[in-house]
């Protein structure tokens, strides 16, 4: 089976997150990139099934230099090769020229299924999976959290609020993994080692024939509002009124019930 | 010229869900700056008799496509037979909303129409005559103002931020062939599971009712199963909760259980140790219920009350039954 | 000597009475006993240095032979324990003094005698008697005991679980002993009921001469000729237990002194780095073929005393890790190993011809005998089990076991035979870490944490300095100038209970006038967990980001208040090029105290402290009398002490990366917090943010935290200084 996975390397969960002066975009010092959390799902779904049915593993991100330090990582998992479309036209880019690149980079490989995460917990678009699948026109399965495979029949389930749906479809597609797929490997020291040594073809976006121009972009770019600091209830000394304080502030405020 | 504010409007189990409506309003707003109409798409099987739901909320014209093979959901089917209809016709903008459905469907739809979209958004308006939609990114740490040079603009918005608003318009429901073609289908829905609540894995829940050692017994933590029942959330336990037997170990939050990051997380009687903050700091919000004034786990709550949970929880029970009837 | 040369004055015994033309015989079976025994240990020597990698153990050479004496003449080890301490000295001394005297026997007889120059006269012939019966005596008194614990006291530590672990070569041995001495003492008995009339001075030889009365009634004729079976028997016993040694738990008298002398020369618990990621083919210890030679050869010291187990936490609340049971295990499964590796490397020898190139042709003669008295003897022995084809990691020495392991060094410290079970489980942890990356989930996230994050809780990295910020507390990128370098730590940075500390300290400092600054947010982890759990190269990339922003700041003295973070700088950071002076901040405080720079003057009211130590600053680093000064110094405290404490505390239950793991079943520190309250204790004093955070959480567990605090040393001394006004308590409401 020829696996294709396609990783982002991201800015770790708790980096701080700095807007530059001009609001043009974030200040990148001092930031531990690391893979997409949601991309390892997909990686190490591409690898139990490359464990199962044997086959490659190719992995394929698009970013600048320090990318390949995301390719090495999905390599130690057990990845056999890469490809790093590096190229200042897409250092920016939207979903959709991302979705291009790659689109163009994947179909240069044989390729039976391709695993993206759901989203990038930078842009946190969860836009280029399911392009990607537009683009080379096959069928997707987005958010998935179980996948089984038979022959070319496909199974994967996806949470939707409340339940969960089991979409079948076939081979080839798209799947964008989250969480509950699996639990990602840690890679071993001499995978880390042989990652060192694995083939990585670094491409530009000429040679893939796209112009990586972008359909949409971020005019501007603002810290958050100053979150409040945490309130202790008391408008009223009862638990009932703190509670009506409460579950009046989570609606309305947080918004989140 | 691309023209028209649109929407596409969701449905489930034969009835609109509370997003189509905040979706409605906020095109309503929209197309009444830029003095334009606005219109939704609504796909189903036996689902035109929403379209008169639709209307009160600001909708101009629905744009029905009532097919078997559009019911239930598949993300193949319902970009096919929106993209059709939205190629057709020309909108400037096409708003969905960022529900489990509408982020499957939205993004397939980027690719359909070769367009841009900003997924997720707490804010959209209208700026030279364009849309500015305003999201939240890198997990809310900074806020983008984007924009979409193609069209349709499309934008998500996300549930529960954008009010309703009433505004009764016509309604003019326009019929149109999904122009579904079965052998384009790949796609179908072989089974849909139907989650009990309150047994929804702490992992993967949107909201977490969690409780720990001031719970005193496990026959206390019924309290929390109820409030969780209403909010389609998990119940979690501290590590304490766990070792005293009171709950399984699979419901553990913390460093050596699971680390969750739900939208909201409401600590029930835990002090908030960091083993146990390490697990749960990513929630977007905090609530802490404790005797404790001390207790760090008020230094990271949003919300917090200092009293004890066994009046509190049941009195917020009954809130959130007022604010869900 | 003829008896009737003896008289008062000149008082002896004429050496093998009765014994007439013994001496071929005796000769003869003398010399099959060593055959067989030397034969014995030869076969033991082929296994030892059969499987196992190369280590040098025979460095420092004086050190190492004190060490034999210390621990082995003297039993120093031996005696930590008292009853079997006097159990096993009552029986070792008694056989040297026996010894002693045999061989003092047949000197006299075969060599003073025929020179005309007896010693074995007179006063010195009395005291020899006396002694020689006394350590008779003391060695069945040995016996006995021994007897006792083992089949009617039954201590736990002599099996496990519960089930005893008996085995009928410990009674064979014991026996053997008893058998010894006992039928020495009836040929003395006999020998003295026949001459007591010409010899009254034998009364010296109390024992026999007592028990000579039950023979009074005897003839001499019959006396004699029963003098002479037991004779034989009392010389078929010492023969028998000289060729049984290398064949049964005896062994130990040449295995246990020669660890002594092998024993580790380095600080406790220092581990030896991996060195070269990355040319080396594999990692940790995943066969036994992985371990030295000395690490196996340990097993072959153990006496399965069950010192190790008696206070090893994980056994003590319930988990499946024994360090007796894991090393006999690993015995067990290197006796399986061991002859088909003898074997093999006799056929190495043999093809590259190396191992008789070189040798004198007799002694090569020699080998090629004993070769075929291999092969008969193996043909012959009851064949052993078959070689199993078990897994060492996982299935000889299994998961669960491995992981129990706190590295609390009780097993190491109070091991009476020297093995170091440590690094063995460390070896065998690095396998599964960084060669099959097989471990347990929550391990995984907290190196992802420490590799993200540079911290086990993975919280961002940037807020490790904030917990100084009000304080005006500087970092070596604002003023290098300093005399100490605070090392902070994770915990002190990140966990809000663990800042209070680093708080504490901090003010501490700037009110007794040191000079010192932290790194801020170039700190990183220490890595200590990561190392113990197994994860050599993630430990090994954070050690060297340390080190090299603290040698940038031209860092010498470094005060730590975490324990793991002290022991890794001071011990295994000098392996990657970190050489500091490395200070626990009980130390620092101490000496502030006892300088006077700083006064604890708020007094208690008779207020019962305990103190746990900390595993990593007790059996590691041997600090176990600053802290109770620092106690001492409150006035009005009353210091008490829980049952285990200093070499013989007890484990809080986080180290050795347990602090990241999920604890199945009792729980180590609820033992542990358990131990404090049984001694009445109002406060816990603690020096380990990791112990802080453990006994906070077994208060909790017994319901206690309200009547016991667990506090570290530098809270209670910054209180006591009296300095601060108690904050008023958190306001609830403004309204």
């Amino acid at each position: 089976m020829n696996i294709v996975a396609c990783v982002k390397q991201v800015p770790d969960t708790e980096a701080q997150i700095k807007v530059k002066g001009d609001g043009s975009g974030i200040e990148e010092g001092g930031i531990k990139w690391v893979m997409n959390p949601y991309d390892e799902y997909g990686v190490e779904e591409a690898l139990k099934l490359k464990e199962k049915f044997g086959g490659e593993v190719t992995i394929v991100t698009a970013g600048p230099a320090r990318t390949m330090e995301t390719i090495r990582t999905a390599l130690a998992m057990g990845a056999d090769k890469g490809i790093q479309i590096d190229d200042p036209a897409l250092y920016n880019a939207d979903a959709y020229a991302t979705a291009e690149a790659l689109a163009a980079a994947i179909k240069g490989v044989p390729y039976d299924i391709i695993f993206c995460g759901q989203r990038a917990i930078d842009d946190d678009s969860a836009q280029v999976g399911p392009i990607l699948a537009e683009l080379l026109g096959i069928p997707q399965v987005t958010f998935a959290t179980k996948l089984e495979i038979d022959g070319t029949a496909v199974k994967a389930t996806r949470p939707i609020e409340g339940a969960a749906m089991v979409i079948a479809t076939s081979l080839p597609c798209v799947i964008t993994a989250t969480k509950g797929l699996n639990e990602p490997r840690y890679a071993s020291l001499p995978g880390i080692m042989k990652a060192k040594k694995k083939p990585v073809d670094i491409k530009k976006a000429a040679d893939l024939g796209v112009t990586g121009a972008s359909k949409s972009k971020v005019a501007k770019f603002t810290p958050p509002p100053a979150r409040p600091p945490g309130k202790i209830l008391c408008a009223d000394d009862t638990p009932e009124g703190k509670a009506a304080e409460l579950a009046k502030l989570l609606r309305e405020e947080a918004k989140v019930i | 010229m691309a023209k028209g504010v649109w929407i596409v409007a969701e449905q489930r189990d034969g009835a609109l869900r509370k997003v189509s409506f905040e979706l409605a309003s906020t095109a309503r707003k929209l197309a009444d700056q830029l003095g334009e109409e606005v219109g939704a798409v609504l796909c189903g099987s036996g689902v035109e008799a929403m379209a008169a739901e639709l209307a009160k909320y600001g909708v101009d014209k629905v744009y029905v496509a009532d097919n078997a093979a559009l019911e239930p959901y598949t993300t193949d089917a319902y970009a096919m037979a929106v993209a059709k209809i939205v190629k057709e016709n020309d909108p400037s903008i096409l708003l969905l909303g960022a529900s489990a459905q509408g982020k499957d469907l939205s993004a397939s739809l980027v690719g359909k129409l070769a367009t841009g979209m900003a997924t997720d958004c707490t804010d959209v308006k209208i700026a030279d005559g364009k849309l500015c939609a305003v999201r939240p990114m890198y997990a809310g740490k900074c806020f983008g103002e984007i924009v979409i040079d193609t069209f349709p603009q499309m934008a998500s918005l996300r549930p529960n931020v954008f009010t309703i608003v009433e505004c009764a318009k016509a309604g003019e429901v326009v019929k149109f062939d999904a122009g579904l073609d079965a052998a384009a289908l790949k796609t179908k829905v072989a089974e849909i599971i139907k989650e009990a609540a309150g047994k929804i894995d702490v992992a993967e829940a949107n909201i977490i009712v969690s409780g720990g050692r001031g719970m005193k017994g496990p026959e206390n933590y019924a309290l929390l199963e109820e409030l969780a029942g209403l909010l389609g959330a998990a119940v979690g336990a501290s590590r304490a909760a766990v070792d005293a037997g009171w709950r399984p170990q699979s419901d553990q939050v913390g460093q050596t259980g699971k680390v969750v990051s739900p939208n909201l997380y409401i600590a029930c009687g835990i002090s908030g140790a960091i083993q146990h903050l390490a697990g749960m700091s990513s929630s977007k919000y905090i609530v802490a219920i404790n005797k404790d004034a001390e207790a760090p786990i008020f230094a990271r709550a949003d919300y917090g009350i200092v009293d004890d949970l066994f009046k509190v929880v049941p009195a917020l029970t009954q809130e959130v039954k007022k604010l869900l009837a | 000597m003829e008896l009737s040369t003896f008289s008062i004055g000149h008082e002896g015994r004429e050496v093998f009475w009765n014994a007439e033309h013994f001496e071929p015989i005796l000769f003869m079976l003398t010399f099959v006993a060593m055959a067989i025994f030397a034969y014995g240990v030869y076969r033991r020597w082929l296994m030892w240095t059969a499987i196992g990698k190369p280590e040098n153990r025979t460095d420092d050479r004086n050190e190492r032979i004190k060490a034999l004496l210390k621990n082995g003449l003297l039993q120093i080890k031996t005696w930590a324990d008292p009853y079997p301490g006097v159990m096993h000295g009552l029986i070792f001394f008694g056989f040297v003094v026996l010894f002693f005297g045999a061989a003092f026997d047949a000197t006299e007889f075969h060599v003073a005698e025929p020179l005309g120059l007896p010693f074995l006269i007179g006063k010195f012939y009395l005291f020899f008697s006396f002694l020689m019966d006394l350590f008779g005596l003391a060695v069945l008194v040995g016996v006995l005991m021994a007897l006792d614990r083992r089949y009617l006291t039954k201590p736990d530590r002599l099996g496990y679980k519960g089930e005893p672990d008996n085995r009928p070569d410990d009674a064979i041995v014991l026996l053997l002993i008893a058998g010894i001495i006992v039928t020495g003492f009836i040929i003395e008995a006999l020998r003295i009921s026949v001459t007591w009339q010409q010899t009254p001075w034998e009364v010296w030889s109390f024992v026999g001469w007592t028990l000579a009365k039950a023979f009074t009634g005897v003839s001499p004729e019959a006396a004699k000729a029963m003098h002479k079976w037991v004779w034989w028997t009392h010389t078929a016993f010492a023969l028998g237990f000289i060729a049984y040694i290398p064949y049964s738990r005896l062994m130990h008298i040449i295995t246990t002194p020669a660890n002594y002398f092998m024993a580790t020369r380095k600080p406790v618990g220092q581990l030896e780095p991996i060195k070269d990621f990355e040319n080396a083919e594999s990692f940790g210890v995943g066969t036994i073929e992985e371990f030295t030679w000395k690490q196996i050869f340990d097993s072959d010291a153990c006496t399965r005393c069950g010192r190790c187990q008696d206070g090893c936490p994980a056994y003590l609340t319930g988990k499946p890790l024994s360090p007796k049971k894991m090393v006999q295990d690993l015995k067990d499964y290197w006796l399986e190993k061991a002859p088909g590796a003898v074997a093999s490397r006799k056929e190495q020898l043999m093809a590259s011809g190396e191992g008789s190139a070189n040798i004198n042709p007799k002694l090569k003669a020699l080998f090629a005998w004993l070769d075929k008295a291999d092969k008969i003897v193996d043909e012959n022995l009851p064949k052993g089990p078959e070689p199993t084809e078990k897994a060492m990691v996982g299935e000889v020495i299994e998961l669960d076991e491995l992981w129990a392991c706190t590295n609390c060094m009780y097993c190491m410290e109070n091991c009476s035979a020297s093995i170091e079970h440590v690094p063995k489980i460390i070896g065998m942890r690095q396998f599964k870490v960084l060669m099959e990356a097989d471990f347990a989930p929550e391990l995984q996230l907290t190196y992802r944490n420490m590799e993200n994050n540079s911290n086990p809780w993975g919280i961002g990295a940037h807020l490790r300095a904030d917990w100084g910020k009000e304080l005006g507390v500087k970092t070596l990128a604002e003023d290098p100038n300093v005399e100490y370098l605070f090392y902070v730590g994770c915990a002190g940075s990140f966990d809000d209970r663990g800042k209070k500390v680093s708080v504490a300290l901090a003010k501490i400092l700037q009110t007794a006038g040191v000079s010192f600054g932290i790194l801020g947010t170039e700190e990183s982890c220490c890595g200590d967990s990561a190392m113990r759990g197994g994860n050599e190269y993630l430990y090994q990339t954070m050690a060297q980001a340390n080190i090299e922003v603290m040698n940038g700041y031209g860092v010498k003295k470094v005060i730590c208040t975490c324990p793991h973070g002290y022991n890794a700088l001071k011990k295994d950071y000098p392996h990657f090029g970190g050489n500091f002076e490395v200070y626990h901040h009980t130390e620092i405080i101490a000496e502030l105290i006892e300088k006077g720079k700083i006064k604890i003057k708020v007094p208690v009211d008779d207020v019962r402290f305990t103190y746990h130590d900390s595993c990593f600053l007790g059996r590691y680093n041997q600090l176990y009398d600053q802290p109770r000064r620092i106690i001492k110094a409150i006035p009005g405290a009353r210091l008490v002490e829980m049952e285990r404490n200093h070499e013989k505390s007890f484990c809080c239950g986080a180290g050795g990366a347990r602090m990241w793991m999920e604890e199945h079943g009792d729980r180590i520190n609820d033992a542990r917090a358990k131990q404090a309250i049984d001694v009445g204790a109002k406060t816990i004093a603690v020096g380990c943010p990791f112990c802080l955070t453990m006994m906070s959480d077994g208060l909790k567990f017994h319901g206690k935290e309200e009547e016991i605090a667990a506090l570290d040393l530098a809270e209670i001394v910054w209180k006591g200084m009296g300095l601060e006004e108690e904050k008023a308590p958190v306001e609830v409401c403004q309204a």
